[in-house]
């Protein structure tokens, strides 16, 4: 493979498997093999996380989570510095499964613990993860689980557990819902601490109340017997649909852009060969998350692609910053950041509903895309930014800088090698105008990145 | 003929006394009295009528319906928790620390936009009012790292002479200013060799003149002469116990004893002036201030459920009592300390000392 390929190899990685990396990281990132790369993303614990200490002595008021856009603000800035990539763009992929919103929930520090068990089991074992998240306070708030009585169900958990979080409709009756919801009795939330208003972060505890779970027979997906939250999920586990559903959504998240989670029911897979390896993979490893993420991001129908996926709001925001190197650690600008992905449709940690975001062409509304255009073209168009003066010496460095064809085919390719059609690209030639010394300014590179940062093209990843 | 003359040690304790505050952006008048609150107090200081003066950080966003962040201000409170209210309101981004002046004047420290801003304070202003021109009697600084500029100022202290001093914090130097804001000499630079800074933060003098410097990034506070001349360092420790772990704030009270706002350990750590340490303070605000009960007794929903349920579980303010993370602190002439507690209070302590006989 030349190395031009293995390049273009690598960022493709990068854009699907990342939120985005800085102008210098890539460039080391690119000093290594493509396996190479998917290994040290699939080996968090290896990577330097964020500096908390630091964010909490510049931004006091987000250590405490007094406001749903503090616990935002947590997760933005994180999302932003820490270089544990895959572990942030897993966190982010579990949030669009297991959608939870803060305005429900009122509780700004159970989500960050649900964003936190997100990062310590969304790359480990399903099984764990569906376990935890069953004991996950946000979630049993959530869906309403601590109204989940022994003598008056509530199956708003047990329903979305089927539905959204493992198998899908059409793998399981109404009867299934009712006797899983009542497994889940006793499920609940201790609250004592809900009650010290003002002093801090409020503490809810996973707790399980015999007196209150339903210990009569149940039958679920035809098994019957005395059965527990953990039962349901051990044979939630041993079901064809619930592999096949999940490695669909990571499908969705990191290959190619599915139809909304209620379609699936009716409508087949884009790519069926590809969810039927992946699942096979998944349940070989006995649900483990690694391998099949290896798999996954190994496998031909990941590496051929380009350019098919519409990116989320969060990964415009977040991977433009790190780029351009704006925002590049504490600063008052911070507190108002979930304004700007909100402003393009994704008000993370507030989902529309608990169906989570429905993605793909649908971020795109004429709204949303003149925000997503302004917010990347302000950027690029500022020198004062680190990664844009990295990114313009670069290309000033370039022995060819002085053809406007060369300085295009830089920034398209400082922005992640994109391509643009024809018609544009001569626009963007065109657009180059020499100075009295036959070079390109500093304005012209910017004001070219700030246009191709505007086209429909970069829209995609 | 050679005497031996015993000595007696110095019995010292701390009590706590109580708490003030809570996290609020208004004041209410209350069968308790005026009661009110702070947003992520970052500072404290005391004035010679014993006044308390806290700088809180605010929300870091503007509310919704609001113009600038209402959580930025400088509050004022007395000792017994009556709360006079607010000046300041969003005059500054990033406020960090204040000092008072010979004259009663306000200094404050704004590590974002790299100046000192000076206030007066003898009035208030009714929430959310603020002063549409802003209220400072003064301003100085730029970015910079000559002589006189700021890269993110934050700790102040007055010497005897009422010259300032401000902690460059990224700048890791010492500058000392007239309370005009003239430029009167630097020390420091960074490192981690005794005389140097990584990213320092609070500061204060004591009675003789010399200065203590919380060495965050160093976890650790260095002590100088008037000259910048290293004299002794707190905290440095292979003991949990005893390490600092990134302290914020420093002061010293009128025997000489060493208070540090251990910010990453959530603690106070008191050392004897030599640097041994002998006490440390967790926080002890099992109760609620005359501002927290006046938000339960406001709330006809919420507030009979906490308060019952507080009475059938006694043991939950016990995971509330302890600092949230100290920031500032200050010690009067009565030697009662006064801790900023991230939780948005203030937890007040009283030294008392039993001297030896004579």
């Amino acid at each position: 493979m030349s190395r031009l390929t293995q390049h273009s190899e690598i960022k493709h990685l990068l854009r699907r498997a990342t939120l985005g990396v800085s102008y210098s990281a890539l460039t080391n990132l690119l000093n290594q093999t493509y396996e190479e790369t998917v290994e040290q993303l699939l080996a968090p614990e290896t990577q330097l996380d964020y500096d908390e200490l630091t964010f909490y002595r510049y931004h006091p008021a987000a250590d405490f989570m007094w406001q749903p856009s503090h616990v935002k603000l947590n997760w933005l800035y994180r999302m932003t510095h820490s270089q544990r990539y895959l572990e942030e763009k897993m966190a982010l992929f579990w949030h669009h499964v297991f959608a939870t919103g803060v305005e429900k929930v009122d509780n700004p520090y159970a989500l960050h613990q649900q964003v936190e068990l997100f990062r310590t089991h969304g790359m480990s074992n399903y099984k764990t993860l569906l376990i935890e998240l069953a004991k996950n306070p946000a979630m049993l708030f959530w869906l309403d689980n601590q109204h989940n009585h022994k003598d008056a169900p509530n199956e708003n958990w047990g329903r979305e557990l089927l539905e959204l979080f493992s198998l899908g409709i059409g793998h399981f009756t109404e009867n299934d819902v009712i006797d899983c919801s009542r497994a889940f009795t006793g499920w609940t939330i201790d609250f004592t601490g809900w009650h010290v208003l003002t002093l801090g972060k409020i503490p809810w505890e996973f707790q399980y109340q015999p007196e209150d779970h339903d210990n009569e027979e149940k039958t679920f997906l035809g098994v019957t017997g005395n059965l527990n939250g953990t039962d349901i999920i051990d044979i939630i586990l041993r079901q064809p649909a619930c592999a096949t559903f999940i490695t669909r959504h990571l499908y969705n998240f990191f290959v190619e852009d599915e139809l909304e989670v209620p379609k699936w029911t009716n409508e087949p897979p884009r790519n069926p060969e590809a969810i039927e390896f992946l699942s096979k993979v998944f349940v070989e490893s006995g649900y483990e998350i690694k391998p099949v993420l290896r798999a996954l991001f190994n496998s031909k129908f990941f590496r051929n692609i380009r350019y098919n996926k519409v990116k989320s709001p969060i990964e415009v925001v977040i991977g433009t910053l790190k780029l351009t190197g704006d925002l590049n650690g504490p600063d008052p600008r911070w507190g108002e950041i979930d304004r700007i992905p909100l402003s393009m449709g994704q008000d993370i940690l507030d989902p529309p509903s608990v169906e989570g975001w429905h993605t793909g062409k649908e971020w795109i509304t004429s709204g949303a895309f003149i925000n997503r255009v302004n917010f990347v073209a302000d950027r690029f168009r500022n020198l004062d930014l680190p990664g844009v003066k990295a990114i313009v010496e670069n290309i000033k460095h370039n022995s060819d800088s002085d053809i406007p064809e060369t300085i295009v085919d830089c920034c398209l390719e400082a922005l992640g090698d994109f391509e643009v059609d024809q018609v544009t690209y001569k626009e963007l030639v065109d657009g180059i105008r020499l100075d009295a010394f036959g070079d390109a300014t500093d304005e012209q590179i910017v004001n070219t990145l700030s246009i191709i940062a505007g086209t429909t093209e970069y829209q995609f990843c | 003929m050679n005497t031996t003359i015993p000595t007696v040690p110095v019995e010292k304790e701390w009590h706590f006394s109580h708490s003030i505050g809570r996290r609020t952006h208004e004041h209410n008048e209350s069968k308790l009295g005026m009661t009110g609150g702070f947003c992520s107090p970052m500072d404290v200081a005391i004035s010679t009528e014993n006044m308390i003066f806290v700088l809180s950080r605010g929300f870091g966003f503007s509310l919704e319906g609001y113009d600038g962040d209402i959580g930025n201000r400088i509050g004022k409170t007395t000792f017994d928790e009556n709360h006079l209210g607010d000046f300041a309101r969003h005059a500054t981004t990033w406020p960090n620390s204040i000092a008072i002046s010979a004259e009663g004047n306000i200094f404050c420290s704004d590590e974002y936009e790299n100046a000192i801003y000076v206030f007066n304070t003898d009035r208030t202003y009714p929430f959310p009012e603020a002063d549409p021109n802003g209220e400072s009697i003064f301003r100085w600084g730029e970015s910079g790292s000559r002589d006189g500029e700021f890269i993110g100022p934050t700790g102040l202290a007055f010497n005897k002479e009422n010259n300032l001093y401000v902690v460059d914090s990224k700048n890791n130097r010492i500058q000392l200013f007239t309370d005009t804001g003239q430029f009167i000499n630097t020390w420091g630079r960074g490192g981690n060799s005794y005389g140097e800074f990584q990213n320092p933060w609070g500061i204060t003098v004591d009675s003789s003149g010399d200065v203590y410097v919380a060495d965050w990034g160093n976890n650790r506070v260095q002590k100088f002469d008037t000259d910048g001349t290293h004299l002794l360092t707190f905290g440095e420790s292979v003991d949990p116990a005893s390490k600092l772990n990134h302290p914020a704030h420093v002061a010293v009270d009128s025997d000489g004893d060493v208070y540090v706002t251990d910010w990453g350990n959530c603690r106070v750590q008191i050392y004897e002036p030599d640097g041994e340490l002998i006490a440390a303070l967790y926080g002890d605000a099992s109760d609620y201030s005359k501002a927290g009960l006046f938000v339960l007794e406001r709330s006809a929903l919420a507030g009979p459920v906490a308060l019952d349920t507080i009475r059938k579980h006694p043991d939950i303010m016990m995971d509330f009592k302890s600092f949230g993370r100290p920031t500032g602190i200050t010690v009067n002439k009565n030697n009662q300390i006064v801790i900023a507690d991230a939780r948005s209070r203030l937890q007040i302590y009283n030294k008392y000392t039993s001297k030896p006989p004579g």
